[in-house]
């Protein structure tokens, strides 16, 4: 038993050194960015795995003063139970660059288990030396810098600003950087203007700050970036960024010199404070040129646009998405969002927005993804038109305008009420007015006439009066005697008497039947008055029995006929109003109005 | 031979120049001069036609080029201009409508009696040529209807011919009363429209009158008075002064 637990402890000590040797081999070379010429610097080739036959490129630039040094360092972690060992190995040069200038050391190559790894290859920038400083006295660069004066020479912050000469919404970067050739300790209580007519953005810069060596105006300086500004003008014009100011802390050797047998070994130093401050820029903003397009809404640098739907088809009450990016450098946090146009009919819901911006030393970069969420109320086939957005091309100082494609989207009929539920309200709505214009000119065909006067009052108009008036009198003339007959209204009653008064004895006998006795004998007086009074030619109102018999003499009606007309309207009267009922009396009066009228007419005709 | 294609050549030519005047403007190609949009183009094509004549149409596809390319107050006298000719066309009144809406000046007519004003805008019912036809119309049925009553010899033809005669007699002295109430009204106090931006209305006929009121382009006001380049006019507010005649329209 005991055997196969060391067996399998073998074999797990195995796998796992297995896995060790399985990790990636690394290979790199370092050396410092910048160094002064003449000064001596350290080239080390690390790798991460026993080695061996390291080969160097050719350097004729540098002069390798010492080296190669070895050293080796090794740790092991065991974390979880999982042991991981680490081998470094680094070779270290000493070089000295012979003449100014950057210059590239090639890849190197190292042999690790048998296979051959390339290192990276290394840029030096080789500054020129010092103008004032001896290169005898040159034994270290740290050590140089360190015991020079703190002048205002020695110490200073900078602002470099990228671009003086810049459109409205260009973006410039302004890096303040501090040069120092002391040795400095602390920055503190930082002080940065406000940046008045610029939208500001920062750049991130890693917590550790980069040392680098820098020529500046002859003299070489440790410099390290304090913080970088990406600056957008908002306004055209000169714009001043006013000076920062910050304190330095640096670190001197006390001024008390200790002649003793230590000092050169053990100084003493103090920290001194010392406040900088920058120099103010200006900035010269150009406007945008003009006429911009009429969709430009202050979109500058260089974009791309691209546009996605999520379906083509859909049936209605289903949401829409559109996804719109607009993706580049430059202002990106001033871009407005583009309007797409739905169809009226639909609900549209206000755009979700998803900004994805970095800042960079080359502008904001990044993309804008909008999204747009609509839902179609009605069937029918839509066209989403085109989106265009147009922008300030900065290369090419000149406007430029995306546009994304239309999407033509058929929408079918929803299942927008579920079965077995009453609805009570109905999908009718108001036409809605989408906006006022004008109406469309008359496209039909229209007879353009000379121009037109008034027409009253001219002959042509007299003319119409008094052409059809003459025409009317002429034919009056002609057929006046016809007129005449038909004017003698006396005639025409005289004519139609007879039939008006049987007319109202037709009446007379449909009471007689049913029995009214009162309407019965109403009617057969109002017979009977109206028929004299239109054969007489008299308005009834001026008749009365006295003057009746006269009148009806002078008409040749004999006396008995008179007599017996009187007679009957007598009947008649008394007859309304007494209180018998008397059918047959009724009968009798009925039929004496019939004779009596008959005999009269042909009496009066004659 | 060659006296022949002279005349050939000359007869070609005449042709081309011809065919240039004859094409330049129809109702059809300013119709078209809108639909492609270029308003301007439009406009003066319509102005060389209304050269020649007019209609209602005409004027009112005028005045829509007119608002097209920018021009208020031209779009408003011609707007009015087509509803003179014809008070029915309803196009016309749709846009001079929303045309008005635009125009800068709001001005409150002076209020008068209801009848007054009840009778005034039965008036503008019709144009004045309009009122005389109806009123020759309603003169004929007038004569028809007298025919009718002499001659009818049934007694309810000759009645309803007698009130119906007198019901068209009066009518006619109606409608040709208000013929000349509008013909008047159109030569001795004509309206105008301001066709300018603006303009500045004076107490004189001076450039030195004391400045009474500003009107904006397309406001509407009546020419009371002529004298050499200025006119009087008056405001449906009822305030009067004197402009220069070239800065206004008249219907």
């Amino acid at each position: 038993m005991k055997k196969i637990d060391k067996l399998i402890f073998l074999l797990l000590f195995a796998l796992s050194a297995q896995s060790v040797w399985a990790e990636d081999v690394s290979f790199t070379a370092s050396a410092p960015g910048a160094i002064p010429s003449g000064t001596p610097f350290q080239l080390v080739y690390t790798v991460n795995a026993s080695s061996k036959d390291l080969r160097i490129p050719e350097i004729p630039d540098f002069d390798i003063v010492a080296g190669p040094f070895t050293s080796q360092s090794h740790s092991t972690q065991i974390v979880n139970g999982n042991m991981t060992s680490t081998t470094t190995i680094r070779y270290t040069y000493t070089l000295v660059a012979k003449k100014e200038g950057t210059f590239t050391i090639g890849a190197a190559s190292i042999v690790v288990n048998k296979q051959k790894y390339q290192s990276n290859s290394v840029t030096i920038k080789v500054l020129p030396p010092d103008e004032e400083a001896p290169a005898s006295q040159n034994s270290g660069s740290q050590q140089n810098i360190a015991t020079q004066q703190l002048t205002a020479d020695n110490l200073f912050v900078l602002p470099v600003v990228s671009r003086y000469k810049v459109r409205e919404q260009e973006y410039t970067l302004v890096t303040y950087k501090i040069y120092s050739r002391v040795d400095l300790v602390d920055i503190q209580a930082p002080k940065f203007p406000d940046f008045k007519g610029f939208l500001v953005q920062e750049i991130d810069l890693p917590q550790q700050k980069r040392l680098s060596m820098e020529n500046y105006k002859g003299k070489n300086y440790n410099t390290f970036i304090l913080r970088q500004f990406l600056l957008y003008p908002q306004t055209s014009g000169t714009l001043k960024i006013s000076p920062m100011t910050c304190d330095a802390v640096v670190r001197i050797r006390s001024q008390q010199q200790v002649r003793s047998f230590f000092d050169s070994f053990f100084d003493t130093y103090q920290d001194v404070k010392k406040s900088l401050s920058s120099a103010a820029v200006n900035i010269e903003v150009l406007p945008l040129p003009k006429p911009a397009p009429a969709d430009f809404s202050g979109a500058v640098g260089k974009f791309t646009l691209s546009s996605n739907i999520n379906k083509s088809s859909l049936s209605a009450n289903e949401s829409l998405t559109i996804q719109l990016k607009i993706s580049g450098n430059g202002n990106m946090k001033m871009i407005k969002t583009p309007t797409i146009k739905f169809p009226a009919d639909f609900e549209v819901y206000e755009p979700k927005v998803i900004n994805d911006f970095t800042n960079t030393t080359s502008g904001v970069t990044g993309t804008k993804t909008i999204e747009y969420l609509a839902i179609p109320r009605h069937a029918g086939k839509f066209t989403i038109p085109a989106v265009t957005f147009s922008y300030f091309d900065v290369a090419s100082q000149s406007y430029k305008t995306l546009s994304t494609s239309a999407y033509e989207l058929n929408v079918e009929k929803g299942t927008s009420t579920a079965g077995g539920v009453v609805t009570n309200f109905t999908n009718q709505e108001q036409v809605r007015l989408l906006g006022s214009d004008i109406r469309y000119i008359a496209v039909n065909d229209f007879d353009i006439k000379p121009f037109s006067t008034f027409f009253v009052g001219t002959w042509r108009f007299w003319f119409w009066i008094w052409c059809p008036l003459l025409i009317t009198l002429l034919l009056v003339v002609f057929f006046r005697k016809k007129a005449k007959e038909n004017a003698d209204i006396a005639l025409m009653r005289n004519k139609h008497a007879n039939k008006v008064a049987r007319k109202r004895l037709k009446v007379a006998a449909k009471n007689l039947k049913l029995g009214n006795k009162e309407v019965f004998y109403d009617e057969v007086l109002k017979a009977l008055w109206g028929y004299v009074s239109d054969k007489l030619a008299m308005p009834i109102a001026e008749l009365n029995k006295e003057n009746i018999a006269a009148r009806l003499q002078s008409k040749e009606v004999t006396d008995a006929k008179i007599k017996e007309f009187i007679d009957l309207l007598n009947d008649c009267e008394f007859a309304r109003y007494a209180p018998a009922d008397d059918a047959k009396e009724m009968d009798n009066v009925y039929s004496r109005t019939m004779a009596l009228i008959t005999e009269m007419e042909q009496m009066i005709k004659k | 031979m060659w006296i022949n294609r002279k005349i050939k050549l000359i007869l070609a030519f005449l042709a081309f120049f011809s065919g240039v005047s004859a094409a330049e403007c129809t109702p059809e190609t300013a119709a078209n001069y809108y639909a492609d949009k270029s308003y301007h183009e439009a406009m003066a094509c319509y102005e060389e036609l209304l050269r020649t004549g007019e209609s209602p149409e005409l004027y009112y596809n005028y005045a829509n080029s007119c608002y097209k390319s920018g021009h208020l107050g031209l779009a408003i006298l011609n707007y009015e201009k087509a509803l003179k000719i014809n008070p029915f066309y309803d196009d016309a009144k749709f846009n001079l409508a929303l045309v008005n809406q635009q125009i800068t000046d709001k001005i409150d007519p002076l209020e008068t009696f209801f009848l007054v004003s009840w009778l005034e805008n039965l008036g503008k019912l019709f144009s004045s040529n309009q009122w005389a036809y109806l009123g020759l119309f309603c003169f004929f049925i007038f004569l028809a209807m007298v025919l009718v009553f002499l001659f009818s010899s049934w007694r309810w033809l000759r009645k309803t011919a007698f009130w119906t005669g007198f019901f068209m007699l009066i009518l006619f002295i109606t409608c040709v009363s208000y013929s000349y109430i509008e013909r008047n009204k159109q030569i001795q106090t004509p309206e105008a429209i301001v066709l300018v931006g603006s303009l500045v209305v004076r107490s004189a006929p001076d450039e030195s009158g004391t400045e009474l009121f500003v009107l904006h382009e397309g406001s509407k006001l009546k020419v009371k008075d002529e004298l050499g380049d200025w006119c009087e006019i008056v405001v449906a507010d009822g305030n009067s002064g004197w402009i220069k005649k070239s800065l206004i329209g008249k219907i």
